[in-house]
């Protein structure tokens, strides 16, 4: 007979759970006449022993020692929660900044702005052709994918180096 | 949660936490690891300890899931764990070889986790299968079908340990 087919199970269990308890006689009766859930009351009282074994053994640190530790990880935890937005503002204000610094160039510099009149003039002889395919010129290409490639992943860049720097 | 009450809180659970822990990864260091890591979840939840059984209930749950994914990720790093902490046992002195609790100890090795979790609570804890659903994750009715799973296991194991003992 399988344990899981007794209807001892429960009240088998229920006794195992407590016992500090004296089991019934009915109960007594059934394990010894019920091999499985002899089997199972065995096991249990083994178990108990080897629980009642590691505790006696068991090598936990001091209460103290674990609140005050807890206590300083709880505030690391809360100050790295709280870096994260500053780390993304400060990101933001550094691709703002390089934004601005890059109009600046853009508005003053005439080797800028000779090479965006080429670009624009270059753009509407293809528009006026009807050829998008048009053989662009290298540079004009090369220009184009720095441009892209700095303005997505220069604030990505340095939002990376400021929180390396923060842990 | 004032020190005062985790103070009482972990004089009261610590102990049979840690040998829960260590039953269920056998290794002395990750389970003195994981108990303060559960400790501080439980903190963090800010859940109450001023409940006594569910805050039983919690830490267990807690424990359980640690020890699970543990089990999963063997090389879990936790801010807790000592870099040079290897995998130490407990000292068995005193036991004979056909002792119960030395082929359970050695049967439980190699059970899942998770049969491992329900005859621990149920046995060795004495937990209700309330309590035991509430910490292993799964539902109150799947509880009896399952520890009957595990005790079957459980039973072919130790009958494959005397077999090898009686061979």
């Amino acid at each position: 007979m399988r344990t899981a087919e007794c209807r001892f199970e429960d009240a088998v269990h229920a006794a195992l759970a407590q016992p500090e308890r004296a089991l019934p006689d009915a109960l007594r009766q059934h394990l010894r006449e019920c091999p499985p859930c002899a089997q199972v009351a065995a096991w249990a009282a083994a178990l108990r022993e080897e629980r009642a074994r590691l505790e006696g053994f068991a090598p936990v640190p001091d209460a103290g020692a674990v609140w005050r530790r807890m206590q300083r990880r709880a505030w690391s935890d809360a100050a790295a929660a709280a870096g994260r937005p500053i780390t993304f503002v400060q990101g933001l204000a550094f691709a703002g900044a390089a934004g601005v610094a890059g109009a600046c160039f853009g508005a003053t510099s005439e080797w800028f702005q000779s090479l965006c009149a080429r670009g624009a003039a270059w753009m509407s002889a293809a528009s006026v052709s009807g050829a998008a395919s048009a053989a662009a010129p290298a540079w004009a290409w090369l220009a184009a994918a720095a441009l892209v490639a700095a303005a997505s992943f220069l604030p990505v860049l340095v939002w990376l180096i400021l929180a390396a720097e923060k842990r | 949660m004032t020190e005062e009450s985790f103070r009482a809180l972990y004089e009261r659970h610590a102990r049979s936490l840690w040998a829960f822990l260590y039953r269920m990864t056998s290794d002395r260091a990750l389970a003195e690891d994981l108990l303060q890591e559960t400790f501080y979840r439980f903190l963090r939840a800010g859940a109450a300890a001023e409940d006594e059984l569910h805050a039983r209930n919690s830490l267990f749950r807690i424990a359980a899931n640690l020890a699970r994914d543990a089990h999963r990720r063997r090389l879990i790093r936790l801010p807790f764990v000592r870099q040079d902490a290897g995998t130490e046992s407990v000292p068995d002195a005193g036991w004979s070889p056909g002792d119960l609790r030395l082929d359970l100890q050695r049967a439980f090795g190699a059970l899942k986790p998770r049969e491992r979790l329900l005859l621990w609570l149920a046995y060795a804890e004495g937990a209700t299968h309330k309590e035991i659903a509430a910490a292993a994750g799964v539902r109150e009715s799947s509880v009896k079908s399952l520890l009957s799973r595990a005790r079957g296991r459980l039973a072919a194991l130790l009958r494959g340990q005397s077999s090898k003992e009686g061979a």
